[in-house]
């Protein structure tokens, strides 16, 4: 990101070559063809490569993060614009495009990306119910609102299976990455 | 400021799915380097980092990266 923020052209295509299988695979997911997810993934690096002698990761913070969590709000943001519907609450869009200081360590990150496999199967375990709420939220970008009227449901008992779904993983996750193990 | 409160709500602030009011309040908290929301945000972003990463990867057409080229040369 450095090198990026100095306009080395080279950089951007090694951060490319590097992230954008993944972004790209994850805005398919989001977005209802693939000529709209390339779109959006060339509009992200594009704003990368504007933004990056003012703002970018630093060194501790990791960029694979920032770059997938961004991506996935471009992927949103694009999908409602698309569907008529209001864009996501600006004060999250905001803190995640300003800030960096909620970034977590590479090291963090990379030791994910080498428990993949257990995660998976973490999020397997959730009930069917609370993996499509949580569905909604992640590849659709829904707020809570929005999710119970598309299952007809009360809005308290949607956000306390979102409640439940997200603590849930948010527990195994740690012990995941954590010096304690669980039954998994 | 106790902030246990917001417990359950930093990954849904990085999925951009917090409600409005409590949206705001962490982005206030952040602007204000506020440890307890900083701590917590770093720990949803890795539970939210492995809920973004896709099922495939897909390698993009490579004339996506050609136009980008394209595109940061004209700027």
């Amino acid at each position: 990101m450095v090198r990026v923020a100095r306009r080395d052209a080279a950089a951007l295509g090694e951060l490319f070559d590097r992230y954008a299988p993944q972004l790209l695979g994850l805005l398919a997911e989001i977005l209802p063809n693939r000529a709209t997810a390339e779109q959006t993934l060339q509009g992200l690096f594009l704003s990368i490569w504007t933004e990056a002698t003012l703002s970018r990761p630093a060194p501790s913070q990791s960029v694979g993060a920032w770059l997938l969590i961004r991506g996935r709000l471009a992927g949103i943001g694009r999908l409602r614009s698309e569907r008529g519907l209001p864009p996501p609450p600006e004060a999250c869009v905001e803190t995640v495009l300003k800030y960096r200081t909620w970034l977590p360590q590479p090291d963090m990150i990379e030791l994910i990306d080498g428990r993949t496999e257990m995660l998976r199967k973490v999020l397997r375990q959730l009930p069917r119910h609370q993996r499509e709420v949580l569905d909604y939220v992640v590849h659709e970008g829904c707020s809570e609102p929005e999710i119970a009227q598309r299952l007809g449901e009360p809005l308290a008992r949607m956000r306390a299976e979102l409640s439940a779904g997200l603590t849930f993983f948010r527990h195994r996750l740690r012990a995941v990455l954590g010096t304690w193990t669980a039954n998994i | 400021m106790d902030c246990k409160y917001l417990d359950e709500s930093y990954e849904l602030f990085l999925l951009a799915a917090a409600p409005p009011d409590v949206a705001a309040t962490i982005r206030e908290h952040v602007g204000r380097d506020c440890e307890y929301c900083l701590a917590h945000l770093r720990q949803a972003a890795q539970a939210v980092y492995f809920l973004c990463q896709p099922v495939r990867p897909i390698r993009p057409n490579p004339k996506v990266k050609t136009e980008l080229f394209h595109q940061i040369h004209r700027k």
